[in-house]
């Protein structure tokens, strides 16, 4: 017996001493002189275009690092980037975009006119995983080396952002041959032109190891290695120095972390929006009258203060888009906390309160995804007016199919890019997108759907603004849906390890409002 | 004997098969809805949707369907992940070790320390020290894993900072040397095997608690310690060993509830193993990996379960039954 006793005492002495602190990992980085930057984000896939992760935009994110597109953008906006500068022609339907010279992929093949048409001929066939609306480009032709001209099938103001800035060119020496891209998951499906080759991921963990490229067209990259890890964590991993730097929602918690000394930096334009989705088939939520007074019955305010920790974040513009996006339209209608207003609305429309001050005749209920302090504050801000709110927690799945067949009165939900291009207005209600997040039940306003397809024709900006200005103010005054508020992201970083980081103008490619931003590392200004 | 277990556990498993099929499907929503019900996640178009829907064998009837999974069930191939956009068998292979690894030394682990801590209080039975042993032991057996787990997790690792957060080993660890990948992994797996034990230690505990004091009051215990044996001796010897059995069958029983135990233990650590992975299939719907890991799971428990039935009989020849004991008279 003693024996064992012996042996459990050698495991826990084998255990105490493999308990030093992980002080030495850092440094066992950095002994080789390599600058490194450890990143905290959740496993995103397999990086080739075809197979990234969806769930969230780290996927696109990592994706970006390998390939180039025509266009990208920095914290000034659309820059040129594969294509050094593009003409339009006056019916609005052809885009000639002209070429760097001289640019090679990973493999040393030059990336030259035939790899852009037949990247794009290929995600005509095999869609891009990122929305990528490939419906809209008619042909795709070459017009010489360095040039190629991409005809589109109608106009599409937001083309130069939501195409030529998301789709990654891919060489065609490779994928010419690949039959099921989706498949394909050689070491080849990674080489593009981007400024990082993956040295390393490990799917099981779902950590990533990016390497500069040495000779990247558009300047020298500036860190020898970038890495994802995928902590639990990314705030108490920081602190641990597992990550040089990561992303959270949570006010009180980037305060903290910054008050430790590291640096923080909002996201800006916030580009995103928690909100209240109605189903506009309900029988009594059809009528707009009660959806504006509940607008008025909820104190926003309170409740963003309430659950971000932070009295400056912004109220939920009820025209969707937020109040620090370009295209926010300032003399949108607003609907002020006023309980007297939603109770004498409430009153007009016949739901008289009983003894007990509750409206016997309006019973709602709030479908939520994971537990929701939104969906809490509803309940208690509602009761004060008399209706009775009933809150359901389902999961992702659950939540999307209830939408999808139009079982819920409300649901809260949360979205990103709202500070890109303003066509996902018409992309959320118009019932083309899938996305059930954005509304099954179609937003059936002939006005709305009119000006969403008028404002994909007008390339010139002030004449788009004007009409996405019209469309907000009919979404403020129909209220298909009523955005709570406009939260911050915030990335906590070390700034002894990397200080490059900047907001990307209108957020990374389609509206992504995080710092992972591949031109941070490329020194080409 | 073993005509009956393997008809019995046979029965059960085509059962399970059943249901392994069945039930993903029958939960709410499917994976193209996940995709969609995330919060940041992409909007899909029709077309995009229908490709996805194809590529995955989605639109086809629940029949096409079926017999593919009883195909791919009968070659042991799945099919790919929709999420990992990977084979399921070599996504299993992969996660596996890590969970076997956590499951075996904690399995170990918190059977030694309930087997000796078992045996002391019961021997010491009525003294203070049982009673505060048996109060603890209780206690800890009626704490949830997660919470265990997080405890140990705020203390070791956010306070004191001793052990890593997250992960099963350092990203990327600029080493060698064997000896370094083995400390480094062994560092990462302390906390999620102390977790596992603790939570799995208590019902040993207490079975082996009782079964002492049960044998200690039999007669021939009496008898030996009127020979004069030494305590010891009469310990670990004579009461040990009868109280071996009913901890035979619980040992068993256990392995098989660890490995669900790890499902909480494995996403509170982020530790890369079958039981993380199982939660995010569930998440996510993906009915590939959610056949290809319960049948992982579901094999493994009949497996010891199988493997308890068969063994007990030659361990004891009293439980053959009357029928054997009266041929062999």
């Amino acid at each position: 017996m003693k024996k064992v006793l012996y042996l459990l005492l050698a495991a826990v002495m084998v255990l105490t001493a493999a308990c030093s602190p992980s002080s030495e990992n850092a440094t066992s980085t950095d002994s080789s002189g390599k600058k490194v930057v450890r990143i905290g984000w959740q496993n995103s896939g397999f990086p080739s275009p075809f197979t990234f992760d969806t769930q969230g935009p780290g996927g696109f994110l990592r994706n970006s690092f390998l390939f180039d597109t025509l266009t990208w953008k920095d914290d000034t906006g659309v820059i040129p980037w594969l294509a050094t500068s593009w003409e339009v022609s006056s019916n609005n339907l052809e885009y000639t975009f002209t070429l760097v010279k001289d640019v090679k992929f990973h493999d040393g093949k030059p990336l030259t006119a035939d790899d852009v048409v037949f990247s794009y001929d290929y995600f005509k066939k095999h869609s891009f995983q990122w929305n990528v609306d490939m419906t809209k480009v008619a042909s795709v032709q070459k017009v010489s080396d360095t040039q190629v001209k991409i005809t589109l099938a109608e106009p599409y103001a937001p083309f130069i952002t939501e195409i030529a800035g998301k789709l990654p060119i891919i060489p065609k020496h490779i994928w010419s041959s690949v039959e099921k891209p989706l498949e394909y998951k050689d070491n080849k499906a990674l080489i593009g032109s981007g400024p990082f080759t993956l040295k390393n991921y490990d799917s099981t963990t779902g950590n990533y190891q990016f390497a500069k490229n040495e000779n990247y067209f558009k300047g020298k990259v500036t860190v020898d290695e970038v890495q994802y890890i995928a902590v639990e964590n990314r705030m108490l991993s920081l602190q641990n120095n597992e990550i040089d730097g990561g992303m959270t929602f949570n006010y009180t918690e980037a305060k903290k972390v910054e008050s430790l000394g590291y640096k923080n930096l909002k996201s800006k334009p916030t580009g995103s929006a928690v909100r209240v989705v109605f189903n506009l088939n309900h029988e009594q939520l059809k009528d707009k009258r009660l959806r504006q007074a509940i607008a008025y019955a909820l104190d926003r305010a309170a409740i963003a203060e309430k659950i971000t920790g932070n009295s400056e974040v912004m109220v939920g513009s009820a025209g969707v888009i937020p109040p620090d996006s370009d295209w926010y339209n300032a003399n949108v209608k607003k609907y002020d906390y006023n309980v007297d207003q939603a109770n004498k609305i409430l009153d007009e429309l016949g739901y008289t309160k009983n003894a007990n001050g509750i409206r016997d005749g309006l019973k709602l209920s709030v479908t939520v995804n994971a537990t929701s302090q939104e969906a809490e504050l509803m309940k208690s801000m509602l009761a004060k007016v008399g209706i009775d709110l009933k809150i359901q927690t389902v999961d992702a799945a659950t939540f999307s199919s209830a939408m999808a067949e139009g079982n819920f009165d409300m649901t809260i939900t949360g979205h990103i890019g709202l500070s890109g291009d303003p066509d996902f207005l018409r992309l959320w209600f118009s019932g083309k997108a899938g996305n059930s997040l954005a509304g099954k039940g179609v937003f059936n306003n002939e006005k709305f759907q009119e000006l969403a397809n008028q404002q994909l024709t007008k390339l010139d900006e002030k004449e788009r603004k004007e009409v996405i200005n019209q469309m907000q103010d009919i979404l403020a005054e129909e209220l298909p849906t009523l955005v709570l508020y406009h939260r911050p992201f915030y990335y906590l970083y070390n700034a002894k390890v990397f200080d490059g980081w900047f907001n990307t103008a209108g957020g990374i490619a389609d509206g992504i409002p995080l710092t992972d931003n591949k031109a941070a590392f490329v020194d080409y200004k | 004997m073993i005509k009956k277990v393997v008809s019995l556990y046979g029965f059960v498993f085509v059962l399970l098969i059943l249901l392994n099929f069945f039930l993903p499907r029958l939960m709410p929503g499917g994976p193209i809805e996940y995709l969609e019900g995330l919060d940041s996640g992409p909007v899909l178009t029709e077309e995009q949707k229908q490709m996805m829907k194809e590529y995955y064998q989605l639109d086809d009837s629940l029949g096409e369907q079926f017999l593919n999974y009883i195909q791919g069930m009968l070659t042991f191939d799945f099919g790919n992940s929709f999420i990992h956009k990977q084979p399921v068998t070599e996504l299993v292979f992969d996660h596996l070790p890590y969970t076997l690894w956590i499951v075996g030394i904690s399995t170990v682990f918190s059977l030694a320390l309930g087997i000796l801590l078992g045996l002391w209080s019961g021997w010491f039975h009525h003294k203070h020290g049982d009673r505060r042993l048996m109060l603890t032991m209780m206690a800890l057996g009626a704490l949830p894993e997660f919470l265990v787990g997080m405890i140990l997790l705020l203390i070791f690792s956010v306070y004191l900072g001793y052990f890593p957060m997250s992960g099963a080993s350092t990203p990327f660890l600029n080493t060698d040397s064997w000896w370094g990948v083995m400390v480094d992994s062994i560092h990462h797996a302390t906390l999620p095997i102390i977790s596992l034990t603790i939570i799995s230690v208590s019902s040993t505990y207490l079975l082996v608690r009782n079964e002492t004091i049960q044998v200690i009051a039999s007669p021939f215990i009496e008898f030996a310690r009127m020979k004069g044996i030494k305590h010891n001796r009469l310990l670990y010897r004579h009461i040990f060993k009868n109280a071996l059995l009913p901890i035979f069958t619980l040992m068993m029983i256990r392995i098989g509830a660890l490995f669900t135990g790890a499902i909480f233990i494995e996403a509170l650590f982020s530790y890369p193993g079958i039981g993380k992975l199982l939660k995010e299939a569930v998440l996510s719907r993906d009915y590939p990996l959610m056949h290809g890991l319960f049948f992982v799971f579901s094999a493994l428990i009949l497996f010891f379960n199988a493997l308890a039935d068969y063994l007990y009989p030659k361990l004891d020849p009293r439980v053959k039954g009357g029928t054997k004991v009266a041929k062999d008279l």
